[in-house]
C-alpha cells in the first residue's frame, strides 16, 4: 500500500481479528501492522490501510459493534 | 557531550566521508553520533566500521538511523575508498546474518486466530527493520503466506525486492496445490531447507 494511510485501532486483539474478518469478507485490502509508537507505547496490533474508502469499512466496524478509532499517518513514498 | 554528525539528506559517499573526518578529528573513547537517514548510506557506514574493527550500535528512531561510535585508541583505516563502500542498493546486514524460518501460518502455539494476526504483524514488520534477514524459508503452511491475495504476499514481496530470498518448500506448496497461486519465492527443496538450516548460520524462527 502507498500513500495517505489510515491507522484503525482498537479496545483489545479480539477486536482486530474481528475487523480483520471484516476486511476480508469486504475484499478491503489492509495491512495488520504493531500499532505505531506515537499512539501507544504498549504492544498492540492494528490494521492499515489506504485512506481512500475508509467510511465504507469503519461504518461496516460499526454494523458489527466493532467499536475502533481512526488516525492518520503521514504519507510514506 | 556527544558530538553529533548529522548527515540527513546526505547521499553517500557523503556520510561516509564525514564520519571518516569526524573520527580522525575525535579523541580515543569519545562518543560521536553519526545520523542518516536512509538504509543504504548507514549500512555503508557500518561495513566501514566493521571492516577498521570500530565499536558501534545501531539504533533506529522512525526514519533515522543513529549509529553511536565510540573512537578506537588507535584508527588505522584500511586502504579501501570511500567511493568503495558505496552500493547503490543492498539490504542492511550486520555481521550476524540471519535467515528466519516460518513452519506454519501462525506465530505460537495456542490460539489460531490470535497466531495467524501476530505472524502478519512480524512480516508486515520486518521490511521496516534496519537489519534485514538474507532469506526466509517457508513450509507446511508457511507457504500460504505467499498466496495471491494476502497482505503477507506483499511484505514478502516487498522484502524480496530489497534483496531478502523467499524460499518455499515445494513438496508443501504441491500439498496445498497452490502453485499457481504464489507471487513471490523460489521454490526449493528439503536438501536446500535442512543444508540451510543446518548451516551456521542464525536462524530465526518467529
Amino acid at each position: 500500500m502507498s500513500g495517505d494511510k489510515s491507522i484503525f485501532l482498537f479496545a483489545s486483539t479480539r477486536m482486530v481479528i474481528l475487523a480483520e474478518k471484516r476486511a476480508i469478507a469486504l475484499k478491503i485490502p489492509y495491512q495488520i501492522i504493531p500499532i505505531p509508537k506515537e499512539f501507544s507505547s504498549e504492544c498492540g496490533m492494528c490494521i492499515e490501510r489506504d485512506s481512500s474508502n475508509i467510511k465504507i469499512f469503519s461504518s461496516d466496524l460499526y454494523k458489527f459493534n466493532i467499536i475502533h478509532k481512526i488516525v492518520k499517518e503521514k504519507n510514506d513514498e | 557531550m556527544t558530538k553529533i554528525i548529522d548527515c540527513k539528506g546526505k547521499l553517500c559517499p557523503q556520510p561516509l566521508i564525514e564520519t571518516k573526518k569526524a573520527i580522525k578529528a575525535s579523541l580515543p573513547g569519545e562518543i560521536i553520533t553519526v545520523v542518516v537517514d536512509n538504509a543504504t548510506s548507514c549500512q555503508n557506514v557500518i561495513n566501514f566500521l566493521e571492516d577498521n574493527n570500530i565499536t558501534f550500535n545501531l539504533q533506529q528512531d522512525g526514519p533515522l538511523f543513529n549509529l553511536n561510535i565510540t573512537i578506537p585508541n588507535t584508527f588505522n583505516e584500511n586502504s579501501k575508498q570511500a567511493e568503495e563502500y558505496c552500493s547503490t542498493f543492498q539490504p542492511l546486514r550486520s555481521s550476524k546474518q540471519y535467515v528466519v524460518v516460518l513452519t506454519s501460518d501462525t506465530m505460537g502455539l495456542g490460539n489460531n486466530d490470535l497466531g495467524k494476526m501476530l505472524l502478519k504483524g512480524f512480516l508486515n514488520t520486518l521490511p521496516s527493520l534496519p537489519l534485514l534477514p538474507q532469506e526466509i524459508i517457508c513450509y507446511n503452511s508457511a507457504v500460504n503466506l505467499a498466496r495471491n491475495g494476502s497482505d503477507t504476499a506483499q511484505s514478502l514481496l516487498k522484502l524480496n525486492e530489497q534483496g531478502v530470498k523467499i524460499t518455499l518448500c515445494g513438496t508443501c506448496v504441491d500439498f496445498f496445490g497452490i502453485k499457481d497461486e504464489l507471487v513471490v519465492g523460489t521454490i526449493s527443496n528439503m536438501l536446500y531447507i535442512t543444508e540451510r538450516l543446518t548451516s551456521d548460520i542464525i536462524v530465526v524462527k518467529p
